[in-house]
């Protein structure tokens, strides 16, 4: 009986430190003892992200090696159909830049990017979290989008402090996306669903979605800039009483394997 | 350092669970190492200040890896270990089988626990986020059963360097 009560005793105790732990975190502006542990953990983590990173790209090679012959000449063809494009999309621009300084119109697309690094996964179920090695002494605040390498959104942040961040991924339920189709142009807005995976939702019911759409942020949310690939349409559902359908996301950060994002600076509105 | 070394095992298991596992979960979910950790020492009945202890810096460790309030994962780690020795006493401790049965039951408790604290922070304006009771949610916990399950198998073998 004695030796029960003694447990008990240890655990509340260990239960309240908890709980301070948990009020000191919420109330403090500079939370040392969280800049602390972070310091100490993230350098192992990074180690073990880029170390895999490393065996998985040397393990895919050999593994793709018998099929490099028909990708080479895939990739050949792709190549040949984009670089027209790119000439095309390159005039473009450039009539685009014509006309705006003719017409005095000033281009809104400039992001400010700060780089930086996921120096860890949540280790925590379901958490739709993940830690960047830039913080408030770097000039991040919550709120800033951030993105990866090719303009994939990733998400926005969440919580900074001095050194780090933590970034709620689109796939997080709370974080709403508006979205737009690049083929036919309908709008949507993103939901994250558990798990990890994305549903557009209010996609007007005659809209053209197909399988393999890319989807677009539209920018409309004034959270996320314009033109950010948010993923392809993996299924189309058509409920036949509501007057919405859905689709299915595939992220599109889900499938890149480097851990280098970039926080947007100057889109906050 | 004979006493050290399982906390040192438990700094490596969540580093290994934050940065090489993650890439390998499903639904969101990836191996719990540190819970696995902590579940074998309840298993081999190891002293109760060792498992408070224990679950107190395996909290620590993943706080720094976690993008969720701060103090959070150390109040689920220390609860659940907590209900670990209220609850999981009741099982008979002396096959493989059974650890096995106590690594499900220590999985659900576990998950049962992250839900309803980040629920109650998130009822208090502590937090943002909570899970989302779904089907998918549920699939989810499945998932980390059966990872967990493996991750029993393949530690079993090593639990009298490991345990705490």
């Amino acid at each position: 009986m004695a030796n029960s009560r003694k447990k008990t005793q240890t655990f509340v105790l260990f239960i309240v430190i908890a709980l301070l732990l948990v009020f000191f975190g919420a109330i403090s502006h500079n939370n040392f003892l969280g800049d602390a542990l972070y310091a100490i953990t993230t350098p192992f983590s990074r180690l073990g992200i880029a170390g895999l990173d490393s065996v998985r790209a040397d393990f895919k090679t050999v593994i793709s090696i018998k099929n490099l012959i028909s990708e080479n000449a895939d990739l050949r063809e792709e190549n040949k159909k984009l670089l027209g494009e790119v000439t095309q999309y390159e005039d473009l621009a450039k009539e685009n830049e014509l006309l705006r300084s003719q017409l005095g119109v000033v281009s809104s697309d400039k992001l400010s990017l700060l780089s930086g690094e996921i120096v860890s996964f949540d280790p925590v179920n379901f958490s739709n979290f993940t830690l960047i090695n830039k913080g408030l002494r770097d000039g991040v605040s919550v709120g800033m989008p951030v993105i990866m390498p090719g303009n994939i959104i990733l998400g926005k942040i969440f919580e900074a402090s001095q050194a780090h961040s933590s970034v709620m991924l689109i796939s997080d339920k709370s974080n709403k996306v508006n979205t737009l189709s690049q083929r036919a142009q309908v709008s949507g807005v993103l939901n994250g669903l558990s798990g990890g995976s994305l549903l557009m939702d209010l996609i007007e019911k005659s809209a053209s979605l197909e399988e393999g759409d890319l989807i677009l942020t539209s920018g409309l949310d004034g959270v996320y800039p314009k033109n950010l690939i948010v993923g392809k349409v993996t299924k189309v559902i058509a409920d036949e009483g509501g007057i919405f359908k859905q689709a299915h996301i595939k992220p599109a950060y889900a499938e890149f394997q480097s851990n280098l994002i970039f926080v947007v600076f100057n889109y906050l509105k | 350092m004979k006493r050290v070394m399982p906390f040192i095992w438990l700094f490596i298991a969540a580093i290994i669970q934050a940065s090489l596992f993650w890439r390998f979960g499903f639904l969101g979910v990836p191996l719990n190492l540190t819970l696995i950790i902590l579940l074998l020492s309840v298993f081999e009945k190891v002293r109760y200040q060792r498992i408070v202890l224990g679950s107190f810096f395996s909290g620590l460790f993943l706080e720094g890896l976690s993008g969720l309030p701060f103090g959070s994962m150390v109040l689920i780690m220390v609860i659940s270990a907590l209900l670990f020795d209220r609850l999981l006493f009741l099982l008979p401790r002396d096959s493989f089988m059974h650890f096995l049965i106590l690594i499900i039951c220590g999985t659900l408790i576990y998950n049962l626990v992250l839900i309803s604290v980040l629920s109650v922070m998130k009822l208090v304006g502590l937090s943002g986020f909570s899970p989302d009771i779904s089907l998918v949610l549920a699939m989810g916990i499945s998932m980390e059963m059966i990872f967990n399950l493996f991750g029993a198998v393949a530690l079993y073998p090593l639990r009298k360097w490991i345990i705490l």
